[in-house]
């Protein structure tokens, strides 16, 4: 009668005590502060959605399209509007000092979670941005898309602000579903929808994993609170083999979630297949939350060294992630070498760029790894700007209803579209990493952080990875600048400023941010909750 | 007599859900996933959990068994579909994948301390009050609308988005909308 019935009684507080805390006051308006970006996306969201669902026009007449037209101008301000409102609530979050706890400790808001929230909001704004003349041409200006977009976001904010193991599988669980609809959205191409299946076959798959090892988690420490499993760890408390057995099936289904090595097969294709502006939303947002969280599950669970013999979990797990690290960043770079398409290598690129923060996460896990968070979020900016400018420049660029994917597509961007052609330099020199731009400095504080930490091996593999990645980003490059265009080069006609805009702001951002790195981003982020 | 349960149930299971998997028809697989299903809800009562136990064949032996059943019909796979061949290689993966799983689960279980001690301990005295309350459904239902409210309500946008997106993908699209090639049967002219 010993603990299997204390802790089920004491942690899922079932039984006595649920009785004595039903009280008016059980949720407060802090509770309901904590959570504010969260709840106006949702609130944005269903407003959309009602929005879009009773006014739109039965009938087809001249009349009714130019009501649609007055009408998705409406939804995009309203849902562009919606995502600076939760920008400004998550800025305002980010004043406060302390950690706080919300939902009966089922939410924390502390400095680092609500950086985080930064980088998702943004992202997000950039996505609605391009998404405006995207959906045009594709003739699917439909409320869903925002929808489902707002409601992503607001899930992968409470992603990042879960402070409990069921709140941490529900919000993943419904950031994957809207990215599996995301993905099929464009419903009359066969493409998008048989990708989005396969996304949501293996994602579903992936949550099995992650479910499992939550379990265990649960199993070995008997808690569910993240601060009251590091407790457990740190005191000894917790079951060895069962935490680490729940920690490795943690770790391969936030793998599934981010793309790492031997789980990326869905990657390449739910990337290819998606719409571009969901592309590039899922892209970034998706994975700056589960690298996000994943640094904090393994960073909260690390435990201090063990006695000489015995390796610690955390030990194990650094292990285990830096292979991963190694596999990850070698294969997404060598497969992009081989693509024709500008899509499918960007998609192989993402998955290196993923290896880049497994690095930055092994580093964090060892001795001497206090640079490597902020490392890791720093990485995490440039990256959101690069590229959701990239995917919006392939819906930008594409034609007669169809993205330009080809490397050949490009040639002669440069006499055509100047301008254009320098921005999308400027991002492909920042994806590879060269000086004067953002990327270049986010590679280094990751490599900085993994050589601090004793990772020498992980940062040189990491430096050779970016030099492959040179020969496919210039690729790019050679084909826009010094090859012949063989027919004019131009935007569709239906596309708007609102796609420019957002490559030209990335462009800029990236260089402003490339030649002063030391904006203070990441004294921001110190307090990693501890 | 709750170890000989747990035996018998655990050889049917495994056997089951053998059988689940390496079944061609897919209607055999869905009748021998209740059984596994109904098995599972027999260990919930062992280990003293009765609500989970209802639950587990409402939900899982009921609604999702019912709506696989009716896919599958509604499916109507011929004898050459059902028959479709998966690469060698890539069964050979998931053998090896799920072989790996085992071990380490195996292992886990096998020298976890907690789990070790669990055998010891005595299910068969007077359970203790509080424990014998917390599986009943109100207890549940209060902890759920006290403490658990966030969760429970954020549930409801997971749902919601399900619902969003299976209306999405499933309307009928309008004539003039459609790019792929008509489908062989005339959908009926509705919008949603």
């Amino acid at each position: 009668m010993d603990h299997i019935p204390t802790f089920l009684q004491s942690k899922l507080s079932l039984g006595q005590s649920a009785a004595a805390e039903i009280s008016p006051g059980l949720v407060s308006a802090g509770d309901f502060q904590a959570i504010l970006p969260a709840l106006v996306f949702i609130a944005t969201g269903t407003l959309l959605l009602m929005l879009d669902c009773f006014t739109r026009g039965l009938s087809h007449t001249d009349e009714t399209r130019k009501n649609r037209s007055s009408l998705s101008t409406a939804i995009n301000f309203l849902g562009l509007l919606g995502t600076v409102v939760a920008g400004a609530c998550a800025c305002a979050s980010m004043e406060q000092a302390d950690p706080s706890l919300a939902f009966q400790n089922y939410i924390r808001v502390d400095s680092f979670s609500s950086a985080v929230s930064l980088i998702i909001i943004l992202g997000t704004f950039f996505s609605l941005l391009a998404a405006i003349d995207y959906l045009k041409r594709f003739d699917a200006e439909h409320g869903e898309f925002h929808c489902l977009v707002h409601y992503a976001a607001a899930s992968m904010l409470l992603f990042v602000q879960a402070n409990n193991l069921i709140m941490l599988f529900l919000a993943v669980e419904t950031l994957s579903m809207a990215a599996y609809l995301l993905t099929s959205y464009l419903r009359d191409s066969r493409r998008s929808v048989e990708g989005g299946l396969k996304y949501f076959i293996l994602g579903s798959f992936s949550s099995g994993f992650l479910l499992f090892g939550l379990t265990l988690v649960f199993g070995a420490t008997g808690e569910l609170e993240l601060q009251e499993i590091a407790k457990s760890i740190a005191g000894g408390e917790a079951d060895r083999s069962l935490l680490l057995a729940g920690m490795a099936l943690t770790v391969v289904g936030m793998g599934f979630k981010v793309g790492a090595f031997p789980f990326h097969s869905w990657l390449p294709d739910a990337y290819e297949a998606a719409p571009s502006v969901a592309t590039g939303f899922m892209s970034v947002t998706v994975k700056s939350a589960a690298i996000a969280v994943l640094l904090r599950f393994l960073l909260l669970a690390a435990e201090p060294a063990g006695e000489a013999g015995t390796a610690s979990v955390t030990e194990i797990l650094s292990s285990v992630l830096s292979l991963l690290a190694i596999a990850t960043m070698l294969f997404g770079n060598l497969v992009a070498l081989m693509q024709n398409s500008v899509k499918r290598m960007l998609a192989y690129s993402a998955i290196g760029h993923t290896g880049y923060l497994l690095v930055g996460i092994v580093a964090a896990l060892g001795p001497g790894g206090e640079l490597a968070p902020d490392a890791v979020i720093f990485y995490l900016l440039p990256y959101t700007l690069m590229s959701i400018a990239v995917f919006t420049l392939l819906g930008y660029m594409g034609r007669d209803g169809k993205d330009r994917e080809l490397f050949e597509d490009y040639r002669g961007l440069s006499t055509s579209r100047p301008a254009l052609a320098l921005c999308l330099l400027v991002i492909l020199v920042s994806f590879a990493g060269i000086p004067p731009t953002a990327g270049f400095w986010a590679k280094l504080y990751i490599f900085r952080a993994a050589i601090a930490g004793g990772h020498t091996w992980l940062a040189l593999t990491g430096i050779l990875a970016s030099i492959v990645s040179l020969y496919f980003y210039l690729r790019l490059v050679v084909n826009i600048y010094m090859r012949p265009a063989e027919e004019e080069l131009d935007a569709d006609p239906d596309s708007s400023l609102a796609s420019g805009l957002v490559i030209t702001a990335a462009a800029v951002a990236l260089v402003i941010l490339g030649l002063f790195p030391d904006l203070e981003f990441g004294s921001l982020i110190k307090a990693l909750g501890k | 007599m709750d170890a000989l349960v747990f035996l018998i149930s655990g050889v049917l299971m495994t056997a089951s859900a053998l059988l689940v998997v390496t079944r061609k028809n897919p209607v055999y697989s869905a009748i021998l996933l209740v059984v596994f299903f109904l098995l599972t809800s027999l260990n919930f009562l062992v280990l003293r959990s009765p609500f989970l136990a209802v639950i587990q064949v409402l939900v899982y032996g009921g609604a999702i068994m019912v709506l696989f059943v009716f896919v599958l019909m509604l499916l109507n796979l011929t004898e050459e579909e059902l028959d479709e061949k998966v690469e060698p290689g890539r069964k050979l993966l998931a053998g090896a994948g799920s072989v790996l799983l085992f071990v380490l689960l195996a292992w886990a279980i096998n020298s976890s301390d907690r789990i070790q001690a669990a055998g010891e301990t005595d299910l068969t005295g007077p359970v203790k009050e509080s424990v014998a309350r917390a599986g009943e459904t109100r207890e549940i239902g209060k902890a759920l609308f006290s403490e658990h409210i966030l969760p429970f309500e954020f549930t409801s946008i997971l749902i919601f988005i399900a619902i969003i997106g299976a209306i999405y993908l499933t309307k009928t699209r309008r004539a003039d909308h459609r790019r792929t090639a008509e489908p062989a049967v005339k959908q009926p002219e509705e919008s949603a």
